[in-house]
């Protein structure tokens, strides 16, 4: 018997997936641009 | 502790001045491929495979949590053997390795498990079970926050490289246990989904979709290991300008 009614958690789970790998990817860019700008005072 | 970060530089008399390192370029590229073939993977897995007979588009999750789960289990083998290289060579860089793959694994289990529940309260009627699959992801889960939460409160270097190596092996040794959890055990979980395993249509998304999130694992870690890296270096800097003034290399060579 197939499942029904699955269209949420198929949207749920690719929203999470998107929403945890964009923010980890976004947690390094903004330590990277802090890092940067602490870098050209140094330099 | 000596720094590896240029061996020009004296430690202990503050002479020379730390060069601060630069991300190479190839981390940039891959993170642009890697988000590319993320785009297009995501695409052919949800457009071009059809509905599974039982799961229906439920069969679709399979494409993002079983990739999300080999490449923590590809991170946490990167933990291991970076860790033993701190154990066996006491160079910081490979401690800054492990904990930057550390950091990513630690992400990618805590997205393995969200999917997984996403997936299990249609199929199975509840969110989360004790069953032992479950059970020894969210294990590896809680020893690799150990595992970060331990690098912020071991202040002295040399002693949190050791006790983070010594966790970190012993960490990934539970992937194993993981992996082979679904065989070893009675579980709800089904057994480990791979291309022999899954049906020939759902082949090319999973494989495609396991390719692209690794792409993605090698620029976060190396990313990640680069900013470590450049905010020791500042560190470092920091230190030594407390200790021996602003312009080290400078003084010294105008007074000699």
């Amino acid at each position: 018997m197939q499942v029904h009614d699955t269209l949420p958690y198929v949207i749920a789970a690719y929203a999470v997936t998107w929403t945890v790998l964009g923010g980890y990817a976004a947690y390094l860019w903004r330590r990277r641009r802090r890092l940067a700008a602490q870098v050209a005072a140094c330099e | 502790m000596a720094t590896t970060l240029d061996r020009s530089a004296d430690p202990a008399t503050g002479s020379g001045l730390l060069r601060i390192p630069h991300e190479p370029s190839w981390v940039r590229l891959v993170g642009i491929v890697g988000v590319l073939a993320f785009v297009g993977a995501q695409a052919v897995g949800v457009l071009t495979s059809p509905p599974d007979r039982d799961m229906g588009d439920l069969q679709k999750i399979m494409y993002v949590h079983v990739p999300a789960a080999w490449n923590a289990f590809i991170a946490f083998l990167v933990v291991a053997l970076a860790s033993i290289g701190v154990l066996v060579t006491n160079d910081e860089r490979a401690d800054l390795l492990a904990a930057a793959a550390a950091e990513v694994g630690a992400t990618l289990t805590a997205l393995t498990l969200m999917l997984g529940s996403i997936w299990g309260r249609p199929t199975w009627g509840v969110w989360w079970t004790w069953d032992a699959r479950l059970t020894s992801t969210a294990v590896l889960l809680v020893i690799f926050v150990g595992y970060l939460t331990l690098r912020e409160y071991a202040e002295e270097p040399e002693r949190r490289m050791r006790w983070s190596a010594a966790v970190g092996i012993i960490g990934a040794l539970n992937v194993p246990i993981v992996y082979m959890s679904v065989r070893w055990w009675r579980t709800l979980h089904q057994i480990q989904s791979s291309p022999a395993t899954v049906d020939p249509h759902y082949v090319i998304g999973l494989r495609a979709n396991a390719i692209a999130i690794l792409l993605l694992l090698v620029f976060f870690i190396a990313r990640r290991y680069h900013l470590s890296r450049i905010e020791n270096a500042l560190a470092q800097r920091a230190e030594r300008r407390a200790l021996f003034g602003p312009e080290i290399g400078e003084d010294r060579h105008a007074g000699a």
